[in-house]
């Protein structure tokens, strides 16, 4: 766990190194004690696992930082970054035509087309390449990706929106743009869709990525004047004050520039549980602790693995489990759902545990 | 390994390389190889020049012109040597008789006290950053039980999505 010597988390200073960093000139970092610089030190490489390495660059590269040992860090990382853009744009092209070809119509989701977005895209790194399709032409994408030609890509296919969105399909097809990656037409989706679907996804993944949060500043920012509101944050209440909680996020944590949109996204109170519960995700930003940890069943066989595997799934990530739970961002004691998650998966476990034993 | 030619004429590679040009210098991703690379400008410079038709001392002479002072030929040769190091070069370039069996600290120190220019520098880029911002592991790479695989039909089955 990272704390300073002071006590306060040295999230704040990461999120002070990402404020506003999306911006074509960034505002100047607002620390500058020595104790402060030595802790950047030891954010950095967490920074930069986190994909927020090229932002951080971006933020402090006309600023005196920029003489630092881990300037130099974030300069590789953004410079990385920048030829790993390229070969993405590449395969984006090569994989949306190959779907194309075989009468698939994908809407690309984040990655590149919310990159796009960005003063450079190398500010913006990503690994895969996320697809929404519509469910009846799932498998014949599915058989395009499992080709010979297809298999080298690194997609994410979601039959529909899957877990990401609610609306109608054909409602995001309908508001989707079309836009030229090089001489590929690539459907991206409307900046109403896309900020709820980045919304969403941020929340379900716990919010531990600093520079995810980047991404809504950068939407609300760019289109959130002349934005719909009304089709962004749809009919569905809850899910309207998730969208609402995670702009909030992006003013509170990254002063994210909400002049002009709604009151309601204005002057959102965020739970008083929120706010800490993401410093404290931001606390560790490391990949490997968010990833979908491997079936319990797996570790059937190895009872102190699997006391182990039980504990390391306590607590859950109280955002996570709120999402999960599909519960609403209010000042309720998140335990509520994080019992309730805990107890799903449980049960869940439970169901198929007479399988999975017959199994092995 | 080559033998030293006369008025070589260094060729560029240039299939299989991705090259952005930044502000201050360029950079080249080797698809063959993975691996990246950040030329500083003396070094792109010398790359840039190495069209196959063009000899050692004729590059010393445009890079002059470009810098506006002289640059001697070792500033080009060590720019060479590396380039070939790192397969940006069709041929891998012998350096001059005089220039052989000294280590590289020594020559660029050598050759940094006769030139006012900056020494080409070609840096390798390595950063964490593009496998841990992918949420998923494509099929046939490598993973490990605690990352998922992309594709549906995907398992992480002895060491790779498959």
């Amino acid at each position: 766990m990272l704390k300073t010597r002071t006590g306060a988390t040295l999230s704040l200073l990461l999120a002070d190194l990402l404020a506003g960093a999306w911006r074509a000139a960034p505002p100047a970092p607002q620390f500058f004690t020595a104790e402060e610089t030595a802790d950047l030190e030891t954010v950095a490489p967490l920074l930069i696992a986190s994909g927020g390495g090229a932002l951080a660059f971006w933020k402090i590269r006309a600023t005196t930082l920029k003489e630092t040992a881990f300037a130099e860090d974030f300069k590789q990382t953004y410079r990385l970054n920048t030829l790993q853009a390229v070969i993405h744009e590449r395969e984006i092209e090569q994989v949306v035509w190959l779907l194309q070809q075989a009468g698939v119509e994908p809407i690309l989701v984040k990655g590149w087309s919310i990159a796009r977005l960005y003063p450079e895209q190398a500010l913006r790194p990503y690994g895969d390449i996320d697809l929404f399709v519509r469910p009846e032409q799932f498998a014949a994408a599915e058989a395009v990706l499992q080709s010979e030609e297809g298999r080298k890509f690194f997609v994410d296919l979601h039959r529909g929106a899957s877990h990401l969105d609610t609306e109608p399909l054909e409602d995001l097809y309908a508001r989707s743009q079309v836009v030229n990656l090089g001489e590929t037409s690539i459907r991206v989706l409307a900046p109403e869709d896309h900020l709820r679907v980045l919304c969403v996804h941020y929340l379900h993944h716990g919010a531990w990525r600093p520079a995810g949060l980047c991404d809504i500043g950068l939407m609300v920012e760019s289109f959130g004047r002349g934005m719909d509101w009304d089709v962004c944050l749809t009919k569905n209440r809850k899910r309207a004050g998730w969208i609402a909680c995670t702009v909030g996020l992006a003013r509170e944590l990254l002063r994210a520039d909400l002049s002009g949109l709604p009151a309601q996204l204005r002057t959102k109170q965020l739970p008083r549980w929120l706010v800490p519960a993401v410093l404290k995700e931001w606390e560790n930003p490391v990949a490997v602790r968010h990833v979908v940890p491997p079936p319990l069943s797996r570790k059937l066989s190895r009872p102190l693995e699997t006391i182990k595997a039980i504990r390391r799934r306590w607590p859950p990530n109280p955002i996570q489990a709120t999402i999960v739970m599909n519960g609403s961002f209010n000042e309720w004691p998140r335990i509520i759902f994080q019992a309730g998650n805990y107890a799903a998966r449980t049960a869940k476990f439970l169901t198929g545990l007479p399988w999975k034993i017959s199994e092995k | 390994m080559q033998k030293p030619k006369t008025n070589f004429q260094p060729q560029a590679r240039q299939e299989g390389l991705i090259v952005q040009q930044m502000p201050d210098e360029v950079l080249v991703y080797d698809l063959e190889r993975h691996q990246a690379h950040c030329l500083n400008r003396t070094a792109a410079l010398v790359w840039q020049h190495c069209n196959g038709q063009t000899a050692v001392p004729q590059i010393a002479r445009r890079l002059g012109k470009e810098f506006q002072t002289t640059v001697k030929e070792d500033v080009v040769y060590l720019a060479l040597d590396q380039l070939g190091k790192d397969h940006l070069l069709e041929e891998r370039v012998m350096l001059p008789a005089e220039m052989k069996g000294i280590s590289r600290r020594e020559l660029m120190r050598r050759v940094g006290l006769a030139t006012a220019v900056a020494l080409p520098v070609i840096v390798s880029i390595v950063s964490p950053t593009s496998a841990n911002a992918a949420t998923c592991i494509a099929s046939g790479q490598p993973c490990n039980p605690n990352v998922i695989c992309c594709s549906t039909l995907s398992t992480c089955n002895s060491g790779n999505c498959i």
